[in-house]
């Protein structure tokens, strides 16, 4: 029986691997929609989504959030990469999405930062260009983040990467890194920052994010592992996420990015709405509803549901 | 088992074959009620043949394979000159017992030479000492080991494999050996002229021999004596093949044999038997002139016979062709004499002749070559003689006739 | 073209050519990471399939087997293996070769089902008659099973072990996913790091191994069977390969 979940778990990490994480590129294909309806006080919305459950996740949130507050939502969920996503916010297609303000606002052509009110600030400005606003962002960020067994971080008595620079034995650490981490400032570039030298650490060269590198922090292959904040193996193997103390990340707040023309015309609440659902969501949570969507297979809408009602959002 | 002395002549005189006897075998095949093969008691002489015959599924593979315990008997009993198959480890049996089943079965894989090793590699004998064994068989089978003994069997036409079959299962001299219609692959023609080597090589070895089949002419022709089985393993008659012609010992038996039974006892006599008379042989080139004279000093011929350099028939040449003078024209012979060796069944012999336009067998030795003739008349002699039921067993030719 | 010349310019790189991940060091990380695992699956599936075949039990179990293994997708089999075995071969303390031994795992199970069912089918097709004829002639089992029913499912047996091989040589390449060495390395992090000619050459130079291995078996196929075997039906080759596209 033990074994027979073992398998299924490892199945369905298999086929989050993927699918899931990173704020970056989704899987499924760009679908060409009809022009959303503008509401002049009209309590009809239009949402869209990235690809990945992440994103959809987020965006059905919102949509239960709004809907329990008497609002009308058509869903775009799932609609592909942030490249076909964007334009079609900026056209019209829709009115709403969810997305990490790092992410966008490299897209847009900024410089993300590792404070999320600086880098929240120049996404406004980016966004202001192309007539989007981008809501209060949520303590949840899905970034690139190192993770380390249980036992590691009580052993070493880490919680940061800076302790962790500086804990007796870091050296012997094996780590698991993507190969494209020597030319990433954001990887090879950050840990020179805590004080490692990228040339002297034991590499195994693991994609970051994925299923294999958990597996082999799980199994003690590697001690520390680039993952994604929000992955769910994180909450499955009960790994510790090392704290950025010196914020080397980009910050990866999820906020809502709303169309101005809708904005403009929108219901008062609409905004508080909204803004109520990101205070409540940080990243501890956004990781456990993504376990129960990728790992257990529960539908996005009930997982949505459940997570509102606990929190008094419908 | 002791192999062969020397050269396998040197095993000519007697009979090296033992005793098979079969004492109240009975075998009953797990799931079935009736037995398929029920007290079955037989003696087999030392170096005769005995083969089983009757109909399909009577039980004559099966009582073949329990005297190598392919298969063993459910109760009875099998003793090879006196000792009990059953107090030998079966693989010991097996070997010293030669074995040739109906498809051959010859290693794919292997060389001729190879496959004709095969036992005595398991005996474990000298490469040295194989190597001559197996050159000796392939000879004494008729193939020239040069050119076969490296080829492989797909190489070899179904007659050629039958023999390496034969110089397989011979090839540790074993006393007793066991055939299950280990002719029936071949086609009518080839199987006489097979049949016929295999009785000249059995009155060089004299083994005691266990042969399967279902076809009574061949029974007749190849026993010592017949042991007719019918459904359910039961032993309808063991005699030899003239008494079982003569009298029948059952309605079973007397259909069995089928209502030619007079034509039949033709094939307990042999072209052997008979009186030859001398051919008249031309090559090509030859004055017609001097064919003529040579042809009248014989009343009863009226046909020269052309053969080639080898003295292999090639056609008859009438007395029209012969007219005039010069040398004769090899065009003009008419092909098509039958051909009989000297172990050919007189039965045999007659339809082959009959079926010809000159009513004469052309009898010819083992390399095809002419010996002389026989007429239709000569049998029809022999058949005006009484028969004598005793009298019909086998009788090679041998060294006698030359 | 472009993007061929800048293969060409990749091959044309000494820097590639030299070093810990240079390709004569990654060809040989692939051949260890190939060849441990087939002559592990040899070892195991050879004489089961061959024993199976001979006595004709259990042969549900090698097409059950067969089939099975040939359902699931190596990465699953990668994937599994690195689930189920990992700690274990952490805890052994052997975990700086654990992504070497998973994937030669992996690869080992993935090399069982064609070498298994071509040993079986191999076996179990030789003609009764001339196994009926050996054991008439005084062969023990094991004499029949040496000297005759191995020998003549030779080439049915060996087309097992090719395809087991061509399918091994071709899917180390995954093992880089879970950090091996080996070919996979250029495609993985050629990927990874979008240096699309790299991941060209890799792909290529895999595809060449292949090619070569192919040829190799072959080659030891035709050495091996005895000339009275050829010409004969090898169909049972068809059998092994079918249902697999092979490598990744
Ligand atoms: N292995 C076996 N298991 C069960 N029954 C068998 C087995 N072998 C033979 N029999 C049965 O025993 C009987 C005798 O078979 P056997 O093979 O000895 O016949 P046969 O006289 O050689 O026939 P054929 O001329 O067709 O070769 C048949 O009814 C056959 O079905
Ligand atoms: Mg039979």
């Amino acid at each position: 029986m033990r074994m027979h979940r073992k398998l299924a778990l490892g199945a369905a990490t298999l086929a989050l691997v993927l699918s899931a994480c990173a704020p970056g590129e989704g899987g499924s294909s760009p679908s060409a929609s009809a022009g959303a309806t503008g509401g002049e006080g009209e309590r009809s919305i239009v949402i869209g989504s990235a690809g990945f459950y992440e994103a959809q996740l987020m965006a059905e949130i919102y949509a239960q959030a709004l809907e329990a507050n008497g609002y009308t939502v058509e869903r775009k969920l799932g609609i592909g990469p942030r490249d076909t996503v964007q334009p079609a916010l900026e056209s019209g297609d829709f009115d709403l999405e969810p997305e990490y303000i790092g992410s966008l606002l490299t897209y847009l052509g900024g410089e993300a930062a590792g404070d999320p009110e600086e880098t929240f600030t120049n996404l406004q400005a980016a966004l202001d260009e192309v007539g989007l606003t981008a809501l209060d962002y949520a303590p949840a960020q899905d970034q690139n983040a190192f993770v380390v067994r249980q036992e590691t971080a009580s052993e070493l008595g880490v919680s940061t990467m800076s302790e962790l620079a500086d804990a007796e034995g870091a050296s012997d650490l094996v780590w698991g890194l993507p190969p494209e981490c020597e030319t990433n400032v954001l990887c090879s570039g950050a840990l020179e920052q805590y004080g490692f030298t990228y040339g002297d650490l034991n590499i195994e060269q693991y994609a970051a994010c994925d299923a294999p590198v958990a597996q082999a922090l799980n199994d003690g292959v590697v001690d520390v592992a680039e993952l994604c904040s929000t992955q769910p193996d994180i909450e499955r193997f009960n790994f510790v996420v090392l704290e950025d103390d010196l914020q080397t990340q980009p910050s990866e707040n999820i906020a809502p990015i709303v169309r101005n023309e809708w904005l403009d015309a929108a219901p008062a609440d609409f905004a508080e709405i909204l803004n109520a659902v990101s205070a409540a969501m940080d990243t501890e949570t956004l990781t456990s509803l993504g376990v129960r969507v990728a790992v257990d297979q529960e539908s996005i809408e009930d997982v949505a549901a459940s997570w509102l009602s606990d929190n008094g959002l419908n | 088992m002791s192999p062969p002395a020397g050269p396998i002549m040197g095993a000519m005189q007697d009979a090296t074959g033992a005793v098979v006897s079969f004492e109240n075998v009975t075998k009953r095949y797990p799931g079935s009620d009736s037995p398929a093969v029920d007290n079955l008691s037989l003696t087999v002489p030392a170096g005769e043949i005995c083969v089983l015959v009757g109909p399909s599924g009577c039980g004559k593979t099966t009582s073949m394979k329990m005297v190598n315990r392919l298969i063993e008997p459910t109760s009875g009993r099998i003793t090879i000159d006196g000792e009990d198959v059953m107090s030998l480890p079966a693989v010991e049996l097996r070997r010293r017992i030669g074995y040739v089943i109906q498809q051959i079965g010859l290693f794919p894989h292997l060389t001729i030479g190879d496959n004709v090793a095969v036992v005595p590699k398991l005996l474990r004998w000298k490469d040295q000492r194989i190597r001559e064994r197996v050159e000796e068989l392939l000879e004494i089978v008729g193939l020239d080991p040069a050119a076969y003994a490296k080829r492989y069997p797909t190489e070899l036409s179904g007659g050629e494999r039958q023999r390496v079959g034969v110089a397989r299962a011979l090839a540790a001299d074993p006393p007793v050996m066991l055939m299950d219609e280990p002719f029936g692959a071949v086609d009518p023609i080839r199987r006489d002229r097979l049949q016929n080597e295999f009785l000249r090589l059995q009155e060089k070895v004299r083994k005691t021999i266990v042969f399967v089949t279902h076809d009574v002419d061949e029974a007749i022709k190849m026993a010592d004596r017949i042991a007719i089985l019918q459904k359910g393993g039961i032993l309808a008659q063991f005699d030899t093949p003239a008494a079982i012609l003569a009298n029948p010992a059952s309605e079973f038996v007397e259909r069995f044999v089928g209502a030619d039974r007079g034509l039949k006892r033709l094939s307990l006599g042999r072209v052997g038997d008979l009186e030859m008379i001398e051919a008249i042989t031309v090559r090509a080139g030859e004055d017609r002139t001097a064919i003529r004279a040579r042809l009248d000093r014989v009343d009863e011929l009226d046909y020269a016979l052309l053969v080639d350099d080898q003295d292999r028939p090639l056609g008859w040449i009438d007395q029209q062709d012969l007219r005039g003078s010069g040398p004769i024209n090899p065009e003009a012979a008419s092909p098509g004499a039958p051909t009989v060796e000297r172990e050919t069944t007189l039965r045999d012999a007659l339809s082959g002749m009959l079926g010809s336009s000159v009513q004469l067998g052309v009898v010819v030795d083992e390399r095809e070559r002419v010996l002389g003739l026989v007429s239709v008349d000569a049998i029809g002699e022999r058949l005006r003689a009484p028969v004598r039921a005793a009298d019909g067993g086998l009788h090679p030719v041998g060294e006698a006739a030359s | 073209m472009e993007f061929f010349g800048e293969v060409a310019a990749w091959f044309a790189d000494p820097a590639n050519w030299n070093g810990p991940d240079g390709i004569p060091a990654r060809i040989g990380e692939h051949l260890v990471l190939s060849i441990v695992p087939l002559a592990a699956a040899v070892a195991v599936a050879l004489p089961v399939g061959a024993w199976i075949g001979h006595t004709g039990r259990f042969s549900n179990l090698v097409i059950n087997i067969a089939n099975v293994g040939r359902a699931i997708p190596s990465l699953a089999i990668l994937a599994l293996a690195a689930m189920l075995l990992q700690r274990t071969i952490v805890d052994i303390g052997l975990r700086d070769s654990a992504s070497e031994i998973v994937t030669m795992i992996a690869l080992f199970f993935l090399a069982i089902p064609p070498i298994l069912t071509n040993a079986y089918v191999g076996i179990n097709e030789v003609d009764d008659q001339i196994v009926e004829a050996g054991r008439g002639m005084g062969m023990r089992d094991l004499e029949i099973l040496r000297r005759v029913e191995i020998p003549v499912g030779l080439p049915v047996i060996l087309v097992g072990v090719r395809t087991a091989a061509v399918q091994v040589v071709a899917t180390a390449t995954l093992g880089a996913v879970v950090a091996t060495g080996g070919l996979g390395r250029y495609i993985i992090d050629g990927i990874a790091q979008r240096r699309f000619d790299e991941v060209f050459a890799g792909a290529l130079i895999v595809a060449a191994l292949s090619i070569a291995t192919e040829l190799g078996f072959s080659f030891i196929e035709r050495r091996a069977t005895s000339p009275g075997l050829r010409g004969r039906d090898t169909a049972p080759r068809e059998l092994a390969q079918a249902g697999r596209p092979g490598g990744i």
